[in-house]
């Protein structure tokens, strides 16, 4: 488990990532790490991730989502939070609006996985869609938590997804198999229809 | 930094700029076009972005294409920049795109019009139309009206523009994109707008 310090280093650095490799834009999406058994270590709402710096990285406390200093935390760490609570392996979580997943999810689909080897990095021969709910709302925390089952992934109906994992380079890898997965579960569809 | 300084920076960084969208679909800047204080000022769309100075910027002119940039400008007073661009899938849409994702639905607005250019005439009251609480439309001949109230806002918005285009087609292969409801669209929207959006700079 990292340190704290650690932690605020690699989730800015991660926040930035996922501008850069086309995961999300602006300020949408987020980044978090466990430190402790009850605390995590979040991205901050509403900011843009070409400005942000370690510290402006967020302690929470998931049990309580009492937060450290006066920056406040991603407004999504609901989902973070329970993640982290129910899921005593899992190390990192990121949530992206990435461009194949928001395909799927915009059509309230599960996806299919087709690759064995992406199943093996998901987890799972198919990645559900939790239903449809307002952003930060309690129906998507939970519709989004109970989807990703065992799997290391859900997608979150006509948002995005959410990617979960032993640490950050981990997440990026299922962040990464997931927009395969669906570009090919989409592929092979258009392949059936031709 | 002024809005045409503003303009000249974006326009060196383009490259970069559009880079972490490529699994987006593709984004060409035909013309961009500035308010700074009174005056407006156009990137004649023969320029080449990287390189661009001063020298290439103009005074917005009288062409019709002019005529409806300076249109947008008057009836929108808090956008500073128009942008009208091609691009790899919004500019084959040809119907109104719903709110299909939130992302979507916070920035862009609760639809994606489609504004019928095809009677010079009415073209920018349609276009104007089209616009409505909005901050892009498609016009029926395939340009796409990209509008914020910086150059960076007006960017993104054509970037999303495209994102939700290619979900829209695409997910046909899936049974079709499913709607959110638009008044949740329209509550998102303002919330980004009204509280989310000016978290970047209070929440320090």
């Amino acid at each position: 488990m990292m340190n704290i310090e650690q932690a605020r280093v690699e989730v800015c650095s991660s926040g930035k990532r996922l501008l850069h490799e086309g995961l999300v834009a602006r300020t949408w999406g987020n980044v978090s790490v466990r430190v402790s058994d009850t605390e995590m270590v979040i991205t901050p709402s509403g900011r843009p991730y070409t400005e942000l710096t370690p510290d402006d990285m967020v302690l929470v406390n998931f049990y309580t989502l009492a937060f450290e200093g006066k920056i406040k935390p991603s407004s999504e760490l609901k989902l973070h939070c329970e993640v982290y609570k129910n899921r005593k392996h899992i190390e990192a979580v990121i949530h992206t609006h990435q461009m194949y997943a928001s395909i799927v999810a915009a059509a309230q689909k599960d996806v299919v996985v087709l690759d064995p080897a992406h199943q093996a990095i998901l987890g799972a021969a198919v990645i559900k869609a939790a239903p449809y709910a307002l952003p930060n709302s309690k129906k998507i925390t939970f519709g989004t938590e109970k989807a990703i089952e065992s799997a290391n992934a859900a997608l979150m109906a006509n948002h995005g997804c959410v990617c979960i994992g032993r640490n950050l380079e981990d997440v990026f890898s299922v962040c990464k198999t997931l927009e395969e997965a669906c570009a090919l579960y989409i592929s092979s569809l258009k392949s059936k229809a031709a | 930094m002024s809005n045409k300084q503003e303009l000249i920076s974006f326009a060196h960084n383009i490259d970069a700029l559009s880079a972490g969208y490529k699994s987006w679909g593709a984004v060409s800047v035909h013309r961009m076009a500035v308010r700074d204080g009174q005056f407006l000022y156009t990137v004649p769309g023969d320029r080449t972005l990287p390189s661009l100075t001063d020298a290439d910027i103009e005074a917005l002119g009288n062409s019709e294409e002019d005529k409806l940039i300076a249109a947008i400008f008057a009836k929108r007073k808090k956008i500073n920049c128009v942008l009208i661009t091609r691009q790899e899938y919004a500019s084959t849409v040809r119907e109104e795109i719903p709110p299909i994702l939130d992302d979507q639905a916070q920035l862009l607005g609760v639809s994606v019009r489609i504004a019928d250019v095809s009677d010079a005439k009415n073209a920018i009251s349609k276009v104007l139309s089209a616009l409505s609480s909005r901050y892009a439309a498609v016009c029926s001949d395939g340009r796409c009206i990209c509008i914020g109230g910086t150059v960076d806002d007006a960017y993104i918005a054509a970037q999303l523009l495209e994102k939700t285009s290619k979900a829209f087609v695409e997910a046909r292969w899936l049974g079709g994109a499913k709607a959110i409801n638009r008044f949740e669209a329209w509550a998102m929207q303002m919330y980004y707008q009204f509280k989310y959006a000016k978290e970047a700079k209070k929440n320090r």
